[in-house]
């Protein structure tokens, strides 16, 4: 702090020409004069630095007290105001620059978004900016309380957002609504029907009247268990049935694969075209915007602009690159092609039973005219009890 | 004078006064390379092999080799270099 102040004030190397240089040093300290960096040459001369005000009063003190003072080195903020006294243009360039960086920085040029998971960020930024907060959007002008309200509004997802500004970055902070647990009806009037063909297993009845037994052979749709109970001593009423029906189901899966694939094949030629987006609009760095080769793939690369200090700045810089390829017609071999086939029929297989099991599975795979064709024959114990409301 | 001084501060070392209090040379010496004074009253000796400070009613002797005198102000100084002994004369 006193080096930057002392700075600030100018900064004077001072060579002292003394005999006996005790005596200048208590000259200096009786007279309030401070110095710093002092060193003792081998000639027997002392060097040391001295404010800009101390060095004059050093040099009123020479001479009659029997020491000589020669000034080094000046330095510090009075001489670079010195030098720039006469070079007004580069002082104005040096103003303008510091007064369009501050001024820069007021708005808003970097927005942030973090803490959404199911609620996309272009829903968030398309909503903000409806609500008038968007790229170069002045800083201070931002109610985030205000903002926070009228989102949420907007997109009941949301149960929290802030808009918190730090210069030209805005860091969006929202958290998300936690969805209602979905409370199973057991109010509605139900019945139980098999959504699966298959041979039941177990079956175990939680409410309701059972309409087929352990070992019995149903159609998908067929009524498992009613939900019409009817009794002597109350009648006829109904509930909501429900059961839980285990059976065995069977499975047959194809798939198909020609032999022949189109593969990419890189020629390494490559184009790459560059632009710019300050402040939302786009301004392109190439004329002609088309692509001669008719297969290509296109890579794009954006990177915000910012300065050294973390400062954003509002330019996003985009490169396209296109790299050329040619589509080459292979054969795969039939074993790789069988096997991707079967682990696509797998997990079909996976997904329809849900958390059933497979008991048994065979396969069959042949090749006609240049298709290779798998087909997934497969035995499963599954829950097959689906309960849908009586009308 | 002086031997009102001694009492003063035999009295004050009896006390646990700090000598800071009564205006004292507080000397501060870290490793073998810096040597910080306070409330000394000048410099006697300047030379790179001796520093020599009136600390009041003593002299105090810094030997050394290459010994600078970095800072100094009325009430404080800094002296650096490498250390060899120290003697109040």
């Amino acid at each position: 702090m006193q080096r930057a102040l002392n700075l600030a004030r100018g900064v004077v190397r001072v060579q002292v020409i003394c005999r006996y240089p005790e005596r200048f040093i208590n000259l200096c300290a009786s007279n309030d004069i401070g110095f710093w960096g002092m060193e003792q040459l081998d000639t027997g001369e002392l060097r040391a630095f001295f404010t800009g005000a101390d060095f004059r009063t050093l040099r009123e003190l020479s001479g009659r007290n029997g020491f000589e003072v020669t000034r080094i080195k000046k330095s510090g903020a009075p001489v670079l105001m010195k030098k720039l006294r006469k070079r007004y243009i580069l002082v104005a360039g040096l103003l303008f620059t510091i007064l369009v960086t501050r001024m820069t920085s007021l708005f808003v040029w970097d927005i942030r978004v973090a803490g959404n998971e199911t609620v996309p960020r272009t829903e968030i930024m398309e909503n903000l900016k409806a609500l008038g907060f968007t790229y170069g959007t002045f800083g201070m002008s931002v109610h985030s309380e205000q903002l926070s309200e009228e989102m949420k509004l907007r997109i009941p997802e949301l149960s929290w957002l802030a808009v918190n500004i730090r210069g030209s970055r805005a860091d969006v902070l929202v958290r998300e609504r936690i969805p209602k647990p979905e409370i199973p009806d057991r109010k509605t009037p139900a019945m139980v029907i098999a959504k699966k063909s298959g041979v039941i297993t177990k079956m175990s009845v939680l409410e309701g009247a059972p309409q087929v037994k352990t070992g019995a052979t149903v159609e998908a749709g067929e009524l498992l268990v009613s939900g019409i109970l009817d009794s002597r001593a109350r009648g006829q009423r109904f509930v909501h049935a429900m059961a839980e029906v285990e059976a065995r189901t069977w499975y047959e899966l194809s798939a198909q694969m020609p032999v022949e694939t189109v593969v990419k094949r890189y020629t390494g030629e490559r184009k790459s075209k560059n632009a710019i987006i300050f402040a939302g609009k786009r301004i392109n760095f190439f004329l002609n915007s088309s692509i001669s080769w008719s297969n290509y793939d296109k890579i794009i690369s954006e990177r915000n602009a910012a300065l050294p200090m973390g400062v954003s700045l509002p330019i996003t810089l985009v490169r396209e690159t296109y790299n050329r390829y040619e589509p080459i017609t292979t054969e795969q071999s039939r074993e790789r092609a069988e096997l991707t086939l079967k682990q696509g029929l797998e997990l079909r297989l996976r997904d329809a039973i849900g958390d059933g099991t497979v008991s048994a599975v065979a396969w069959d795979a042949s090749e006609t005219n240049g298709v290779i064709t798998v087909t997934l024959f497969a035995e499963c114990v599954e829950q097959i009890a689906v309960s849908v409301p009586i009308k | 004078m002086d031997t009102a001084k001694s009492a003063l501060a035999r009295a004050a070392e009896r006390f646990d006064i700090p000598g800071e209090a009564l205006g004292q040379t507080r000397i501060t010496i870290t490793g073998e390379r810096r040597l910080f004074i306070e409330k000394h009253r000048g410099i006697l000796e300047y030379g790179r092999e001796l520093i020599s400070v009136n600390c009041g009613r003593k002299i105090l002797a810094v030997y050394g080799t290459k010994l600078d005198l970095v800072s100094m102000t009325s009430e404080e100084l800094l002296i650096t270099g490498e250390i060899t002994r120290i003697e109040f004369q």
